[in-house]
């Protein structure tokens, strides 16, 4: 919990985040600071990161290295502003990077074009 | 002696005569081996009912010499078992003294073998620690069957390290469970990331999908619906999320919600059953300050991921739309709350300085850089 207290996140609002993630009392604080590292090097804004962590708690305790993989796969689709996507849509941080692949390719097999997908999955909840 | 001995220790005058005729031995040598093994497991933290309980699952323990005993914790401890492991064994499974130490040293290197850890392994074992004795084909077989369903290995490992009891289990009894969450509607992928995320859902209760969402249908969600919703959420499936449901229910219809709404928002969002009603409900009661009852239920039902994102979030974005005296309606239209404030800022100042229509503030990227030629990187780097 210090490594959530530090970033600033409140006692309340970590109370709100355990309600959605029960888990996140069992995660150390290595591993919090590995997540929020992560997104920090992505251009999250500490905002960004808070409305990440409170939309969908679950990126916290996530395999950090799937996260990593998520995030390359979406860099190598097309997506340029990784934190801008991340602040309208955190729930994408579930998926996989091989289901993003195949969402991508099933958009594309519709006659999407790229950057129509790129919109696609940052606007809307393709979870 | 003997008799005074035990009857000191707990043993009831039936459990001593137990003692008294496992073997052949005279009561003066059994005394003289129970009273060295009674001393050796006293200071091993070993209470008197523990011990009781030892010696009557395993009589054959106090034939045991101390020496041999200090070797088959010795070989646990190698492997990485703390002394508290290694006697927690002993108190659960006091059989553990009749398996030799190579055959526990090649049990515990079988399961590395399958790609446990030593840590997992410890984990197993310290809970189940008949697997050191158990027929270890039959257990593979049933790690393998995981396996070629198409589980990942780090899954299955997982699955069995959580429910070690799945090595003894019957494997009729997880192929009927696949069968059953099949018939349902589950396709094998969903079936493998549903257990893979909760295990036990492999040994419950088949009905287990209609008694932990029988709420959800009386409600009114289709059976087709809830598929959905656990397909994307698989973890409501988890205890402590699905027995809030009918609060989280009614707390949505005190705001307001009518039952249709409520379908249709949790459908599209099914993230909102994770938040805690008070997490809900003050975000709605902060919004009403500015926002009017039913245009609020409007933007939530336009936009049910406003339900996750967090209040100074959808806050500062009305704040900077009011600013920018944006008309209400399209605040109400919520899909612009998806949009982020960066680049909204970004897109105002450039259509300030060259176009009056700020109708297009809120266009996908694709379509603002089909319109004005400028993308998303260039606009927040002001480099126009």
């Amino acid at each position: 919990m210090d490594g959530l207290i530090r970033f600033g996140f409140t006692i309340e609002e970590i109370n709100i985040l355990m309600d959605s993630n029960e888990d996140i009392s069992l995660i150390s604080d290595n591993s919090v600071n590995e997540i929020i590292k992560l997104l920090k090097d992505n251009n999250c804004s500490i905002n960004t990161i808070k409305n990440i962590f409170i939309c969908n708690p679950f990126v916290i305790t996530n395999n950090i290295i799937d996260t990593a993989k998520l995030i390359n796969k979406l860099k190598e689709l097309g997506f340029t502003n990784i934190n801008l996507l991340l602040d309208s849509n955190p729930y994408i941080l579930n998926i996989s990077d091989k289901e993003l692949e195949k969402l991508y390719n099933k958009k594309k097999d519709e006659g999407l074009k790229s950057s129509e997908i790129i919109d696609f999955i940052s606007y809307n909840n393709v979870i | 002696m003997f008799d005074e001995y035990l009857l000191d220790i707990g043993y009831t005058k039936e459990q001593i005569n137990v003692i008294r005729n496992f073997s052949n031995y005279s009561s003066s040598t059994l005394l003289y081996n129970i009273k060295n093994l009674y001393n050796f497991l006293k200071q091993n933290n070993i209470n008197n009912n523990e011990f009781i309980n030892i010696t009557l699952t395993n009589p054959s323990i106090i034939l045991e010499s101390i020496d041999n005993i200090k070797l088959k914790l010795y070989e646990l401890n190698t492997f990485g078992f703390n002394k508290l492991n290694s006697i927690n064994i002993l108190k659960t499974y006091p059989y553990i003294l009749d398996i030799s130490t190579e055959r526990i040293r090649t049990r515990l290197n079988k399961f590395i073998d399958l790609g446990f850890s030593k840590d997992n392994i410890i984990y197993i074992i310290s809970n189940n620690a008949y697997l050191l004795r158990g027929d270890f084909s039959s257990y593979k077989r049933k790690f393998d069957f995981f396996i070629d369903y198409g589980y990942s290995k780090k899954n299955t490992i997982k699955i069995f390290t959580n429910i070690s009891e799945l090595f003894d289990c019957n494997i009729t009894i997880i192929k009927n469970r696949i069968n059953d969450f099949k018939s349902i509607g589950f396709s094998s992928s969903d079936i493998i990331n549903i257990t893979s995320l909760i295990p036990n859902l492999l040994l419950s209760n088949s009905n287990i999908i209609h008694d932990r969402f029988s709420y959800l249908i009386e409600f009114g969600f289709k059976d087709k619906e809830l598929i959905q919703i656990i397909k994307k959420l698989p973890i409501l499936l988890k205890n402590s999320y699905f027995e809030t449901l009918n609060n989280k229910l009614n707390n949505l219809i005190k705001l307001g919600f009518s039952k249709d709404n409520i379908i249709y928002i949790i459908s599209n969002n099914p993230y909102i059953l994770i938040y805690s009603e008070d997490n809900i409900s003050n975000k709605f009661n902060t919004l009403l300050e500015i926002i009017d009852k039913d245009d609020l239920i409007k933007m939530y039902i336009n936009f049910p991921l406003l339900f996750g994102y967090s209040l100074n979030n959808i806050l500062d974005k009305i704040n900077y739309y009011n600013k920018i005296k944006l008309d209400t309606s399209y605040i109400i239209n919520s899909k612009v709350l998806v949009f982020p404030l960066e680049l909204i800022k970004a897109r105002y100042f450039y259509l300030s300085k060259k176009d009056n229509n700020y109708n297009n503030l809120f266009l996908e990227d694709y379509k603002f850089y089909k319109k004005y030629k400028i993308k998303t990187t260039e606009l927040l780097e002001g480099d126009f």
